[in-house]
């Protein structure tokens, strides 16, 4: 029987693994029947589930992290920096170097770019569920009877939070 | 002049098809619910005051909560835990547990033209019904493929809605609206409009100005049309009606987290992504999450109505990376030219 997965990132010839599915399951966000899949895969595949542990570590751990602003100038020096040509007399040891601190503001931008900007789009959110069902009756109300449309409002929801 | 005996099998067959033809569709008037449009006119012309049960089923267990409600010269008071109130032209107004006033909607804010549902409907022509709060009622009933959905009674006096009950596929109520107590005609004055509540009605949005007017269709299966678009902060709230049941579409930018899910709620599959559906005492509730954003989809429909509607909805992009995955993806965009 499949579960859905078919190799994920692993290497050629290795059996299925869950690869980034790991990551959307962690946020829910897998559909019902590949969400059952791979816990089935899970319980079977200690590689999975071991990985799976390593994931939600790093999430809390990159999720800890204070939001950086960059300081001024910081993209503008990198992008100059990028524009440089390489000098041919820039010896390798200097070239090694120069790689290392920019894969290091790279990385760094990456990361700005991602916890500053990216990420709020995809913010958990809870939606307000009394407020968004009060502003369904309210708008639903308006040229229909009003008593049947308007009066569950009158009554708090909850869903046993 | 004298019939031959094929000529009188003749006549009388077709006198028999007339009959029963006739017969059978004399219950049934071929048109829209217009009862509710007479409880609507009804509701805002008549002065009564009352106490209204609400009933709805939860997953096993059926609920109820009784009202206090009051009409004058157009205006409603619904008086529950929470306090909901209807002006004329259209402001309603929300007090939470006894706190001050908030407008959630502005009198000047009229949603389009609502389609008048004849064709998807079949409404049954008013006959005798029970007393309900001891007045004399009439009852019709909303049919839709042959099925019952709902039952109606209007007060035979002045069409005011007096009862109605919404009814599943296997013909079990699941919701219900009484009053339990009705004073129609009374003295009662129109409820007096607060002096100065919070603002927080939306605000209307035109179709050109949204990032996406694909995701606002203006209709949806099931003969659901677009009403209007508004928004309030960073929730996008998109009106449909099919002329007798209304659905809200709620978006919002972000990833639904199952931890915030009240447990209690049934697993659904919409299109690509599970959701998750509840009962709320004027229908149902259906909460998903797909290509980074998040659903509300709120609606007094029928739930199969309700699930046709929002899985035509158009597909939203792809599955949006996660956290973890935008980390990777960014750094190996940022490394790879320099590697």
């Amino acid at each position: 029987m499949t579960n859905g997965f078919t190799g994920g990132d692993r290497g050629f010839g290795a059996p299925a693994h869950l690869g980034d599915a790991l990551s959307a399951l962690l946020d829910g966000e897998l559909p019902p029947p590949v969400e059952q899949g791979a816990r089935a895969h899970l319980a079977g595949c200690p590689a999975c589930a071991g990985e799976l542990v390593a994931v939600d570590q790093a999430r809390r751990w990159v999720r800890s992290l204070p939001l950086v602003e960059p300081p001024f100038g910081f993209y503008e020096r990198m992008l100059l920096d990028r524009a440089q040509p390489t000098a041919a007399a820039f010896g390798a040891r200097s070239t090694l170097r120069r790689r290392a601190g920019l894969a290091a503001l790279g990385a760094a931008a990456a990361a700005v770019t991602v916890l500053g900007v990216g990420s709020p789009s995809q913010a958990p959110v809870n939606p307000a569920v009394p407020r968004l069902i009060e502003a369904h009756a309210t708008s639903a109300s308006v040229g229909a009877d009003l008593l049947s449309k308007l009066a569950p409002a009158g009554v708090p929801v909850s869903f046993g939070r | 002049m004298k019939l031959g005996v094929a000529g009188t099998a003749s006549r009388a067959l077709t006198a028999l098809t007339l009959l029963f033809g006739v017969a059978a569709s004399a219950p049934a008037a071929a048109t829209g619910p217009a009862p509710l449009e007479q409880a609507r006119h009804a509701a805002e012309h008549t002065a009564f005051e009352g106490v209204v049960e609400v009933r709805w089923r939860d997953g096993g267990v059926t609920r109820s909560e009784r009202l206090t409600v009051e009409a004058a010269e157009g205006a409603l008071m619904v008086r529950g835990d929470n306090r909901v109130m209807a002006q004329p032209a259209f402001g309603r107004l929300i007090s939470h547990r006894g706190g001050g006033w908030e407008e959630l909607w502005l009198p000047s804010q009229a949603p389009g033209p609502r389609p008048d549902g004849a064709s998807k409907y079949r409404t049954t022509a008013p006959g005798e019904g029970p007393p309900v709060a001891g007045r004399p009622t009439k009852v019709v009933e909303i049919h839709r493929n042959g099925a019952l959905l709902e039952r109606i009674l209007l007060d035979t006096q002045t069409d005011l809605l007096l009862a109605r009950d919404q009814f599943d596929a296997q013909g079990a109520v699941v919701r219900s609206l009484a009053f339990q107590s009705v004073k129609v005609g009374s003295s009662t004055s129109p409820p007096a409009e607060p002096r100065s509540p919070a603002h927080h009605a939306p605000r209307t949005v035109a179709l050109a100005r949204l990032a996406s007017p694909a995701a606002a269709p203006e209709f949806l299966a099931d003969g659901y049309q677009r009403m209007g678009i508004y928004r309030t902060g960073a929730v996008q709230h998109v009106l449909y009606s099919d002329g007798m049941y209304d659905l809200s579409v709620f978006e919002q930018q972000g990833r639904l987290r199952q931890a915030d899910v009240p447990p209690a709620g049934e697993r659904l599959v919409v299109g690509a992504a599970g959701g998750w559906r509840y009962a709320w005492p004027g229908g149902q509730l259906v909460v998903w999450s797909t290509g980074g954003r998040v659903y509300t989809a709120v609606s007094d429909a029928p739930a199969d109505q309700v699930l046709a509607a929002i899985r035509s909805l158009p597909a939203a992009p792809g599955r949006t990376l996660s956290l973890l995955g935008k980390v990777r993806r960014a750094c190996q965009a940022l490394m790879e030219p320099l590697s």
